[in-house]
């Protein structure tokens, strides 16, 4: 699986894939630490089109946080439906990202 | 994917006169390589039978994956001689659904809250959690080896509104 990343603005976006699960969440986790290795420290991670996660997937997004943050970065998500919005919720893991309404807020807000 | 497995002795039974007939029956060896086909199999099945309205369809799978993933993974520990058995039957206003695995079992009230103190910022131990929260119902059985879901058509439907208002405790 490739996971889709556009540099706009000095933000990197990631386009977070329709299925973030235990099968590809390693594809996603590498895409992000390379992008971080590479020094880029501004992440947008954009859920347009995404539409179910397991909690595997919750698990790396926590472990890809923790990461861009101990190198100094930010990290926004955005583009939640409301059913995955259900999901950092119950999880209170809305308590642990910030959440923006879509790409366009998110990029304006870093 | 063979259909039909026979009724494990100690299954639960519903009162008589109560008794229903599954709409499906899985069986297959614990490789994570089923969880999504039987995902699609189990989904599928609700929609045909119209046991579950569209709007569950989500909470459905993300909670029937959680138990799936623990049987496969955690339960019978990927050993592909192994096998995880899944039952769905309809009831008044909804489905159950039975997961079993072979494994050695576990506590489910021994795993820690993982939305409490330094779990929130863990990376794994939400899957129990999802579990919970999105099935109207769950009991684990048989030394937690057997899982059994609950799901109410709309009943969680209310999911909706929880956007209305801050988590708890927040």
């Amino acid at each position: 699986m490739s996971v889709s990343t556009t540099r706009v603005n000095g933000v990197t976006v990631v386009q977070v894939p329709g299925e973030l699960t235990a099968e590809n969440r390693g594809a996603f986790r590498d895409a992000v630490l390379n992008r971080l290795g590479e020094g880029e420290r501004k992440f947008v991670f954009d859920f347009q089109g995404a539409g179910y996660i397991d909690s595997s997937g919750l698990g790396i997004l926590v472990s890809l946080a923790r990461r861009i943050r101990e190198e100094g970065g930010e990290l926004r998500l955005a583009g939640l439906n409301e059913d995955l919005l259900t999901l950092f919720q119950l999880t209170r893991l809305d308590a642990v990202f910030q959440i923006s309404e879509n790409r366009a807020t998110a990029l304006g807000e870093l | 994917m063979s259909r039909g497995p026979r009724r494990s002795p100690d299954a639960p039974r519903p009162p008589p006169g109560q008794e229903t007939r599954p709409f499906l029956r899985l069986s297959f060896a614990s490789d994570p390589a089923w969880l999504r086909p039987a995902l699609e199999l189990a989904g599928g099945a609700v929609r045909r039978v119209g046991a579950l309205p569209p709007e569950d369809d989500f909470r459905f799978r993300v909670a029937l994956g959680e138990v799936l993933a623990n049987a496969i993974r955690h339960g019978n520990g990927c050993a592909p001689e192994r096998r995880v058995r899944v039952r769905l039957e309809a009831v008044p206003g909804g489905t159950v659904v039975t997961v079993e695995d072979e494994g050695e079992g576990f506590e489910p009230g021994a795993v820690a809250d993982p939305t409490r103190g330094r779990a929130l910022g863990r990376s794994g131990g939400r899957g129990l959690l999802l579990v919970r929260r999105l099935a109207d119902g769950v009991v684990w059985e048989s030394g937690g080896r057997r899982a059994v879901l609950a799901f109410l058509a709309g009943c969680r439907s209310g999911a909706r509104s929880r956007w209305s208002r801050p988590a708890a405790g927040r």
